[in-house]
């Protein structure tokens, strides 16, 4: 196996293709080269020859003026007449062709061939000088001696044959070169053609055998995630584009994995729920039977007394009708609790808090259970501190919670003493009440189920003491509502001490789960009865705000609502989004928590119906879940995005920017998803603006329908004509074209688009401001018709320009 | 006359059930836990057991199997009353042993039915 080295897939072709075309590049450089030379080594091997053919002719040439000048030799010496005028001219023109034919001779440049070109040069000007003499002087008789031409001739033939053998060995020499030079660079070029070849073929087979592996790898990993392996994760062995799909798969399948596990876990505490309430049911039937049989029982038994006319037991009847009585008591007692309980988990337990002196009340129930006391022989006793402060809380349930406790106490105790000690914690703020006993106690096995529903220590405690076994079950679950707890220590045989801490102020008011439907009615009445009597500890003068929560995990919502307590908001809450919107239509809150996965009506339902009603779509939203859906929220018209679980600190700071009673003002920005926009974003919150966005001209119209904007920045990506429309539209300059383009976004209630954009343009005061990344040309601004100072650079590196309009508005 | 052992802890209803049987002249002799039934079970051997299954000490699906455990009484007729009336219980109380199960509250004219049905078998 070759191991690459760590490139990107497209780093890796690139180089390919250059190496490729390098090589090419080279191979016709080397051909260019060679072929070059080889024309050169051409060009010298024609001159070679063609000087050789010269030689031939001026070899010929200098042979037949050697025969005329001889013949001419001759006949003056046979007495011939003198030359004619022509005669001598025709002489001396052959003579200068010749030496222009002499001349045109061209020598290759080597030192032997030059040099003997040079000497035969000089030896044909000798020649020629003798025989331009004897045409010259023929007729004067003045003619040089032959001989010495003769000798002349014979040196200039001589000389010339020797540049013909050198120019001939040149030639050679030339020849031998170019082969040489022609050999050397065809095989240059042929290896670098095969060298070519075989790097592009292995280019080629590696990037396709890379990348198929790793595709083949990404492949497996996606059958097996999709085959349900959530857990499994793809090998990441490339650093490249394949590696970055790799890790993404990873995530995505780290994601749904997450979601499925989410889900399970819904699943199990809905099928442990489930469980519970067949468990109840069934605890329930047999509890009522019980009784039920006693009733019916007794009574058959009195009516065929009546019916047979028997001699009547008088004491007998009274007794059996005391029994039915009890029963029928019993049983009261029992749908009593069944509905406590069931109020209490369905949420309708209402907490209504005031003022009240928890010691008179313990001392009120003392003197009330007193006589019952009294019959088991036990003794009372009440102790305290000094300092116990008045409760804020629920004095009905404390009144209860108590006489439970006590009554208990009585029971299964006798003979003994019963002790109630009240204590202040002022670090903590709580009231602390130990109420102990020196009964018969609890085996510890017991003791961790003491707070079950339907659980007594066993089934002969019903027997011998009485009770439904729901009433430690309430106890504890009217604490919790109190904001308190509950504790329980026992020995068998010794006694039982329970523990409960109330906080001296109750925090808001708490609904704890879902309510109905159909309730909806009465909860919005019982929500405005509750708020004309505020409950919370956050008092709405001090309160920064109201804050609804919208939630169906009623954990998540305790938490948030404890959250805002701490922060000092008044929080409101919804289990489901139906409600919710009753809720934020009533109540009118400053802001709306939403989350998003919610059963029946979901979350992005809701945000669009909060954003389409006009009594709600001013209330910010802020989306909560557990997947970044930010911009779609954004995008949607919620005001900011928290992702869950709920950071409290990015909370708080969320909610201090949208808070209409603490921000700055709405800023309405218009400009499509780019880095600038998150950044200007970032900007704008960070200063406390409330932010809305759009991206085209329908989204405008609605956020503006929305809520008035008190500042409006568009730009940073969008492109110039719609710019430039939608500046035409919040400046009221219409046209007809712009109109029936619009008239598709305006409100269909609305009487005319005309009038509903006059309107709009007319709601809108704010300073609108161009937002560009780059300085904008001179024509460009122009056209905005907008002041300079209206028209501002902003970008990661310039901020000024922003800072200094945020601090002017 | 036929003997009728009445297992239930419940004092109320085994008062009731006592004096309604005795009018209608069958012997009932009562216990109120697991351990006294097998107890009396052993002395008197009854003719039929009324069971309760909710008992203290010793439950009543325990003492069933204790019964059915035993070659004396392994075919003694047990009838299971119970506040119990899912339709499992009916087969946790027949997989005991119990011959027949009646829920509570009781319907009289059914239990001598059915008493009267295991005795004439």
């Amino acid at each position: 196996m070759i191991s690459l080295p760590r490139l990107t897939l497209r780093l890796r072709l690139s180089i390919s293709i250059i190496a490729i075309v390098a090589l090419f590049t080279l191979t016709n450089l080397t051909y260019q080269l060679s072929s070059e030379n080889r024309n050169l080594r051409l060009d010298n091997l024609q001159n070679a020859v063609a000087s050789q053919l010269a030689t031939v002719t001026i070899r010929q040439l200098l042979e037949n003026q050697e025969k005329e000048i001889l013949v001419l030799d001759a006949l003056k010496d046979g007495g011939k007449e003198q030359l004619s005028k022509e005669e001598i001219q025709n002489g001396r023109s052959d003579l200068s062709s010749l030496q222009a034919e002499i001349r045109r001779l061209k020598p290759y440049v080597y030192a032997e061939t030059v040099d003997s070109y040079n000497t035969l040069l000089a030896g044909y000007d000798a020649l020629h000088d003798g025989w331009y003499r004897f045409y010259v002087g023929y007729n004067n008789n003045q003619t040089p001696s032959t001989i010495k031409i003769e000798r002349a001739f014979a040196n200039t033939m001589q000389l010339l044959s020797d540049f013909e053998s050198l120019e001939i060995l040149a030639a050679e020499q030339q020849t031998l070169d170019l082969q040489k030079t022609v050999r050397f660079t065809d095989r240059i070029t042929l290896t670098i053609y095969l060298f070519t070849i075989a790097l592009t073929v292995s280019l080629g087979y590696l990037l396709i055998r890379y990348t198929n592996r790793s595709l083949n790898e990404l492949n497996l990993g996606t059958v097996r995630i999709g085959g349900g392996d959530l857990k499994y994760h793809i090998p990441v062995n490339n650093d490249d584009e394949i590696g970055d799909l790799t890790i993404a798969f990873n995530e995505m399948s780290d994601k749904l994995s997450n979601a499925m596990a989410q889900v399970q876990q819904s699943k199990e505490k809905a099928d442990q729920a489930n469980r519970s309430k067949t468990n109840f049911l069934a605890n329930m039937s047999h509890e009522l039977r019980t009784p039920l049989n006693a009733i019916i029982g007794y009574s058959e038994m009195i009516i065929e007394d009546y019916r047979e006319e028997k001699a009547l037991d008088a004491e007998q009847a009274v007794e059996d009708l005391a029994r039915i009585l009890s029963s029928g008591r019993h049983l009261l007692q029992l749908i009593n609790d069944v509905l406590d309980l069931a109020k209490i988990e369905s949420g309708n337990m209402t907490v209504f808090n005031e003022t009240f002196d928890s010691v008179d009340i313990i001392e009120e129930l003392m003197s009330t259970m007193a006589p019952i006391a009294k019959k088991g022989d036990n003794l009372l006793v009440l102790e305290k501190s000094q300092d116990i402060p008045h409760l804020y809380n629920d004095a009905v349930k404390f009144r209860q919670l108590f006489l439970n406790l006590l009554s208990n106490a009585c029971k299964f105790t006798h003979n003994g003493k019963i002790t109630i000690l009240v204590t202040y914690n002022a670090k903590t703020r709580h009231a602390v009440y130990h109420v102990s006993d020196t009964g018969i106690g609890m085996t510890p096995s017991q003791l961790t189920r003491v707070f079950e529903a339907f659980v007594q220590a066993d089934s002969s405690t019903s027997k011998k003491y009485g009770g439904t076994g729901l009433g430690l079950s309430i106890c504890k679950q009217f604490v919790e509502l109190m904001d308190g707890s509950m504790d329980v220590t026992s020995a068998e045989g010794e006694g039982t001490t329970f523990t409960i801490l109330l906080p001296t102020r109750a925090p808001i008011q708490k609904r704890t789960d879902a309510i109905p439907a159909e309730n909806q009615q009465e909860l919005s009445l019982d929500l405005k009865a509750s708020s004309s009597s505020e409950t919370t500890s956050v008092s709405e003068e001090d309160a920064l705000g109201r804050v609804l929560v919208i939630d169906d995990d009623p954990e998540s919502r305790q938490l948030l609502l404890r959250h805002l307590e701490k922060e000092n908001y008044i929080g409101l809450e919804a289990s489901d989004a139906k409600q919710g919107i009753a809720i934020a239509n009533e109540q009118q809150p400053d802001l709306i928590l939403l989350d998003l996965m919610m059963p029946n009506i979901d979350g992005w339902t809701a945000l669009s119906v909060l954003k389409e009603s006009p009594s709600t779509r001013h209330i910010p939203v802020i989306l909560q879940s557990m997947l970044d859906e930010k911009n779609l929220g954004l995008d949607l018209g919620a005001a900011e995005f928290l992702p869950k679980p709920v950071d409290r600190q990015r909370m708080a700071t969320i909610l201090r920017h949208l808070n209409p009673q603490d921000r700055r003002g709405a800023a309405l920005l218009i400009a499509p998803e780019t880095e600038s926009r998150k950044l200007l974003l970032e900007e704008l919150t960070d200063e406390a603006w409330q932010c809305m966005v759009a991206t085209s001209m329908a989204q405008v119209i609605e956020r503006i329908q929305q809520k008035s904007p008190d500042i409006i920045f568009i730009g940073l990506g969008m492109p110039y004509d719609s710019v430039l429309e939608i500046l035409a539209m919040l400046n009221g300059k219409l046209n007809d074209g712009l109109n029936a383009k619009l008239s598709d976004n305006i409100d269909a209630s609305t009487d005319s688009t005309e009038d509903a954009l006059a309107s709009l343009a007319t709601a809108i005061t704010a300073p609108i401001y161009v937002v560009s990344e780059t300085p904008l040309g001179s024509s460009q601004s122009r056209r905005l018709d907008l002041p300079a100072d209206q028209i501002i650079l902003f970008n990661k590196d310039d901020k000024s320009n922003l800072e200094k309009i945020l601090n002017l508005s | 006359m036929t003997r009728i052992l009445l297992v239930e802890d419940n004092e109320m209803n085994r008062d009731m059930l006592t004096r309604r049987l005795e009018r209608k002249g069958f012997t009932i002799e009562a216990a109120g836990d697991g351990e006294e039934a097998l107890k009396k079970i052993a002395a008197s051997q009854p003719d039929l057991v009324l069971m309760d299954m909710n008992l203290p000490i010793l439950n009543g699906w325990a003492t069933c199997r204790e019964l059915r455990a035993n070659p004396a009484t392994e075919s003694l007729p047990i009838i299971a009353l119970t506040a119990h009336a899912m339709a499992e219980d009916e087969q946790k109380a027949r997989a005991a042993g119990c011959n027949d199960y009646t829920t509570k509250p009781i319907d009289f004219p059914l239990l001598l039915a059915k008493i009267d049905n295991l005795l004439t078998a």
